[in-house]
Formats: C-alpha cells, sequence, structure tokens
C-alpha cells in the first residue's frame, strides 16, 4: 500500500515535471541525435578540414584528381540511370497494383515489400550468381544456344544499375501506388463522358495527376542510390567507383582519415544538394507526407 | 497508467543512450585487450571533442592506455626475465594458409612460450591506424602493407623491431625494416606457355615481340612491379633502380602495349595461363608452379623476378608488445621460419632456414643466384610511399591513353 502510494506520488511529480517544460520530453530524442549523429558527423566534417593539415588541402586534391571527379560522375551518372528506370518499371508495376482486383493488388503488395526483409548482402549475392558469366541467365541462354560467349552481365555499369533498381524498387512503387489510388475515379469517367478515348484519359487526367508520386519516388532513390556501397561493389567493375567505395579506399586500405572523410563530406553535400534542388521545385514535405501515407 | 509508462520510457531510453555514448570498452571480444579496455575511458579519442585537436591525442592516449594496462594484464611466469602476456591476437584468416600458419609460427611459439595465440581478423591499414589512434588493440601482431612499415607511416603506427633478439644477418637483405620483419615471401616470376613456339631464356624476352610474338600478361594494379619489371628489362640493374624513372618504363612497355592483357587477381592471372589465352605472364611464382602442377604447358622463368614480403609489425603502444616481438622472433628465426614451406609456397625470409626439399625449386628464394629485386625493401618502398600519389597517376595515365 504504502510503497504503491510513493510510486504514484514519484510517477505524479515527473508528470508534473514534464509538464512544466514542453522540451522536456524531447530531451532523449534531442541527446540521440547529438550522440549518436551530429557529433560523429561533425568529428568527420572537422578531421575532413584537419587532416593532416589544417585548411581546404584535401578539398583542393578531390577536384584537382581526374580519378575522383571521374568516380563523383559515376555516383550521379548510374544513380541517375537507376532511378530513371525504377521510374517506367515502378510506374508501371504501380498501374497493375492500382487497377487490378484487390487478390492480385495484395499478391504484388507481397512480391515487392517482401524481399525487403532479405538482407541487402545476400541478395546482392543472389544477383551476382544470377548475373556472371557461368550465372542462370547466360548458363540458360548458352544452353538453349542463343548464345555462344557469355553476355557481358556483371561487372559493369548494367549489373550495378539492376542491383540499385532490384533494392530501390519498393521505394518507387509505395510513393506512385499510394498517389494511384488517391486519383478520383470520377475524373477519369468524366473524361470518359466527354468523349476522350482511352490513351486521351491517361494522358491528360490519370498521369498528371500520379506524377507526384514519381517525383516522391524518384527522389527517395536517387538520394539513397547516391550512397550505395555493397551493390557497386560486389556488381560493378572496380575501375568506375562510387564515392562510398572510394571513402572505403581512402579510410580502409589507405588509413588517410582526413582525405577519406573530406570524399564522405562531398558525397552528404551531393545528397543535400539533391534536395536543396528539389525543393525548389516541389514541397518535399508536403510531396513525401502525401504520398507516402506518412502524416 | 499512461504517466507511468512514459516514465518508463524516458528512463529506459536515457539508458539506452547513456549505455551507446559510453567508451566501446565492453564491446571487446578478444581477451589480451581486455585490460586495455578499461583505459580508453580516460583518455582516448571518444572524449575528445571534435573541438579539440584529435590528432594530437593519439600518442599520448596510446601511451596512458599502454601504461594503465601493463601492470593490470594478467601475467604468464616468466619464461626468460621478462613477464610474458597470458595470449596474444595474431592475424590469421584461416583456409589452407591459415592453417599452416597456424602449425608453423603459433604452435612452435606457445610450445616455447607457454602463450597462447588467439587467431584475430585480417586488420587493414585504416583498422591499424584507428586501434592506435584511440588505443583500442585488437591484436598484437598484424600484417601491415609496404606503406606502412617505412618512415613516415612506420614510427606513427608500428613498435620499432627489437633486433637484439632476431639474428639480422641471417635475413635476406630488402626484407626486414626498422619497424617490421618478413614472415615470408612471394615474387613476381615469368611464367610462359611452353606449347606456343620456343621458350625464353631471359626476361629481357619479355618484351621481345619479333622472336616472341603473342599476348602479355600483366597485373592492372601493382604499378610499383609491373615499373621495375620493364626497366630492369630495358638494362637497369637491380641495384640501380632508384629514383624510380617511370618514363623510361612505359616506353619499354609501349613497345608491347598492344599485346598487354591486364589482370586484376591471381587467379584470373592463372586463368589467362591455364587457358593459353596469353604466351607470357609476369605473376606470383605459386600461380605459374600451380598451373604447371595442374598439368598446362607451362614454363617458369626465374630470371628477374620481382620478390615482396609478408611483413609483420606490432601496433605501436600495444600493451601485449613485448610478448608480440618474442612472437615475431620466433617467426623469423632459422628453426622455425622454414616450417612454413611444408605446407605452402612462401618462401622463407631467413636465409638460414631449411626448405622443403620435396619443392626446393618452386621456392623464389631457392634462385637467387639469378637477377632479382626485392620490391617491397626499405629503400624501395620507402621511395614509393613519398611518391605515391605522382607514381599512380602516371602509370593510370599511361595506362588509360
Amino acid at each position: 500500500m504504502q510503497s504503491v502510494e510513493t510510486h504514484a506520488g514519484f510517477s505524479r511529480t515527473i508528470g508534473r515535471a514534464l509538464r512544466s517544460s514542453p522540451l522536456l520530453p524531447l530531451l532523449p530524442g534531442i541527446l540521440a541525435i547529438v550522440f549518436l549523429f551530429l557529433w560523429p558527423l561533425g568529428q568527420m566534417i572537422y578531421f575532413s578540414f584537419t587532416d593532416p593539415t589544417v585548411g581546404l588541402e584535401n578539398y583542393r586534391r578531390f577536384f584537382q584528381t581526374p580519378a575522383e571527379i571521374r568516380s563523383l560522375g559515376t555516383t550521379m551518372w548510374v544513380s541517375f540511370l537507376a532511378t530513371l528506370l525504377c521510374a517506367v518499371i515502378g510506374y508501371i508495376y504501380a498501374y497493375s497494383m492500382a487497377n487490378s482486383s484487390k487478390a492480385v493488388s495484395r499478391l504484388l503488395m507481397g512480391a515487392v515489400v517482401l524481399p525487403m526483409g532479405v538482407n541487402l548482402l545476400v541478395r546482392t549475392f543472389s544477383l551476382q550468381a544470377i548475373l556472371r558469366d557461368t550465372g542462370l541467365i547466360n548458363e540458360l541462354l548458352k544452353s538453349i544456344g542463343l548464345i555462344q560467349s557469355p553476355l557481358p552481365l556483371i561487372r559493369n555499369t548494367f549489373a550495378v544499375s539492376v542491383g540499385i533498381i532490384s533494392m530501390e524498387l519498393p521505394f518507387m512503387v509505395l510513393p506512385i501506388y499510394n498517389t494511384m489510388v488517391q486519383i478520383n475515379r470520377k475524373l477519369l469517367l468524366a473524361g470518359e463522358g466527354l468523349g476522350a478515348t482511352p490513351a486521351r484519359v491517361f494522358l491528360d487526367i490519370y498521369l498528371p495527376l500520379s506524377l507526384p508520386g514519381v517525383f516522391a519516388g524518384s527522389l527517395i532513390v536517387f538520394v539513397s542510390s547516391l550512397a550505395y556501397y555493397v551493390v557497386p561493389q560486389l556488381l560493378g567493375s572496380g575501375s568506375e567507383m562510387f564515392l562510398s567505395q572510394d571513402v572505403s579506399n581512402w579510410i580502409q586500405l589507405q588509413a588517410e582519415f582526413g582525405y577519406g572523410a573530406t570524399v564522405g563530406v562531398i558525397l552528404l553535400i551531393l545528397t543535400l544538394g539533391t534536395l536543396l534542388i528539389a525543393s525548389l521545385f516541389m514541397n518535399i514535405d508536403k510531396t513525401l507526407s502525401e504520398t507516402t501515407g506518412a502524416k | 497508467m499512461s504517466k507511468t509508462r512514459s516514465v518508463l520510457l524516458f528512463v529506459t531510453m536515457a539508458a539506452l543512450i547513456l549505455s551507446a555514448c559510453a567508451p566501446s570498452a565492453p564491446a571487446q571480444t578478444s581477451a589480451p585487450t581486455a585490460a586495455a579496455g578499461s583505459a580508453p575511458t580516460t583518455a582516448p579519442a571518444a572524449t575528445t571533442a571534435a573541438g579539440s585537436a584529435p590528432t594530437t591525442a593519439p600518442a599520448t592516449a596510446a601511451a596512458t592506455a599502454a601504461a594503465a594496462a601493463t601492470p593490470l594484464a594478467t601475467q604468464a611466469p616468466a619464461a626468460n626475465g621478462a613477464p610474458l602476456a597470458k595470449e596474444i591476437v595474431y592475424t590469421n584468416t584461416g583456409g589452407d594458409w591459415g592453417t599452416c600458419s597456424a602449425q608453423a609460427f603459433e604452435d612452435t611459439f606457445t610450445k616455447k612460450y607457454g602463450v597462447k595465440v588467439v587467431e584475430g581478423p585480417a586488420v587493414s591499414d585504416g583498422q591499424l591506424r584507428a586501434m592506435v589512434d584511440t588505443g583500442n588493440y585488437t591484436e598484437d601482431v598484424v600484417f601491415p602493407s609496404v606503406g606502412f612499415v617505412v618512415d613516415p607511416l612506420g614510427a606513427k603506427y608500428l613498435e620499432p623491431i627489437d633486433y637484439t633478439q632476431i639474428q639480422q644477418s641471417e635475413l635476406l637483405p630488402g626484407t626486414f625494416t626498422k619497424y617490421a620483419v618478413a614472415q615470408d615471401l612471394f615474387s613476381f616470376a615469368f611464367g610462359y606457355r611452353t606449347d606456343q613456339g620456343p621458350a625464353p631464356t631471359k626476361w629481357e624476352d619479355f618484351f621481345d615481340t619479333t622472336k616472341f610474338p603473342g599476348k602479355r600478361g600483366l597485373v592492372s594494379w601493382d604499378y610499383t612491379t609491373v615499373i621495375i619489371g620493364a626497366l630492369l628489362a630495358d638494362g637497369v640493374a637491380p641495384d640501380k633502380l632508384l629514383p624510380l624513372d617511370y618514363n623510361r618504363a612505359f616506353k619499354k612497355l609501349d613497345t608491347i602495349k598492344k599485346d598487354i592483357v591486364w589482370y586484376d587477381t591471381g587467379s584470373a592471372g592463372q586463368d589467362l595461363l591455364t587457358s593459353g589465352e596469353v604466351r607470357f605472364i609476369q605473376i606470383y611464382a605459386n600461380r605459374i608452379t600451380s598451373a604447371r602442377d595442374g598439368g598446362a604447358p607451362v614454363g617458369i622463368l626465374w630470371d628477374g623476378q620481382i620478390i615482396q614480403a609478408d611483413y609483420i609489425g606490432i601496433p605501436k603502444g600495444d600493451p601485449n608488445a613485448a610478448t608480440a616481438m618474442k612472437f615475431i622472433a620466433n617467426d623469423v628465426s632459422a628453426d622455425v621460419n622454414g616450417l612454413f614451406t611444408n605446407c605452402e609456397t612462401g618462401a622463407p625470409s631467413n636465409t638460414k632456414a631449411t626448405v622443403n626439399p620435396a619443392k626446393r625449386s618452386d621456392f623464389p628464394t631457392s634462385h637467387l643466384d639469378q637477377r632479382y629485386v626485392v620490391s617491397s625493401s626499405p629503400e624501395i618502398a620507402a621511395y614509393v610511399a613519398q611518391h605515391v600519389d605522382e607514381i599512380s597517376n602516371a602509370f593510370n595515365a599511361w595506362k588509360g591513353q
């Protein structure tokens, strides 16, 4: 009895303390962000300006090395390519999902979401087994006599794009699907009623209304593609490096922490820069929350 | 009720954050560093805020860690004066190679000193630097890359080798530095097909496309080996290689450029030779002998071979450094160093070591009467480390032309 009362009193005190300041309940979150995120990030940025010498030396070195610029270009180009293909495939997929029976729609949803539960590394190794010279596709084509020598399916930009698309497809499909199911069917009916062909209805009504989903998905896919490491490492050629591989090279193999941090900061700027530029053309908060269903 | 729950949530989260932010001591898995693990709470990078200069911290942090840990470490009975650690961690990534080094090096050491050897995963140069910078030692004997075994990096990240414990005169010149000793040696030799015309007789033949037409395999990433090989063929004496005249090497390489097939890994290179895709190849000697032993019509020429060292060293400030030094001394001693040749292709760095008689002619060190270069020698290693950007950029530019 006694202890219960004390307990209740204690919790009331805490409760009052929590109520008194609106910031207090935020404290754990703020602490987590500061210690687990901002502090290491700050340390990284600090390293990029101070190790081995204080100043902009690391950044000068980056922009004067052709290999690094090529790596920057590769990262952006392959991410862009993967995003574009992802958008096309994702749109078709989402369209089938949004315009089919509930059972089929659920099946398609499961097919796109379930692989997310499998570890990225495992999925990349599986892709390796499928794409390599002695892999599933090449062996199959060879056995039916379509090709003599294996198609170059692995260790090139193609393989990296396939890898990124297969990892990122859910993040493209879901926003598009979410936008599509919110489209008011009466608008389509009205278009048909006014004598428009199905193609016209799609191009003039359905497509424009579903575009916000495509933009949101593309933004998510592009930004996360920029930071891919495992996929280009296992499926790429090795001569075309993603920035993330470059970071790993400088930190792990060359032990040049400052320069590795610099490449990391540049990758970060690239990511934030993309978001910034995207925000000039669309309301990111609104687009993402509406299309992903998050409030 | 909901209030109680929010309080609980608050407390749990606070505890989680605190435990996450605490220095990593409890996460350490390997026993020998557990003692050192308590030290980091006092000094290293974790508490060095981003504002104060972390670059100045390492040396002092490492010293503190070492000083704090030594008296705490559980000590085995002294074998010969100095107290030894109970166990040390040695990089051994397993496989046939790992089993062989366990038999040759770990077992002999344990038998001699009663110190247990724990096998640890590969340590990259970056991890080695992080280990020394934070004073958090996870391994005691590591394999640093060539750039790390000479000044200036060697002085920063590796313990100097105690040559009072090692018979330096027995070691092959060029296979030991101030901070590391070669546990074993490997080499790039001249492999050729015996079924595509006459066999070459000297390294120069690699570049003679009129007498020996056909494709030539070269390693794509090891520019030091490729450049040195070209210079040797162009008439530079093995002891006159420095300063490395890479432009002269590229001129020599231009003469065979259209015939070069670049390979990335040893296995890819071996495939080129086994399949007959190339007539000549400069590749690891053991890859040539294993292609030959596999039945391919392949020969090996040792003239102009380029020997490299598998260096072992001790992270600077490691509390178990004294014991690790004994391990290294045991590794390269005359009676132990050759044991490795009984089960692997790595040649001994100790010239007095007994080599497996059955495989004698397959070891690079059995052919030192012919022309050779030790490219991991302190002189060449230091020169390359100093000019690494310049040389690698020039090589990549030439290769891409």
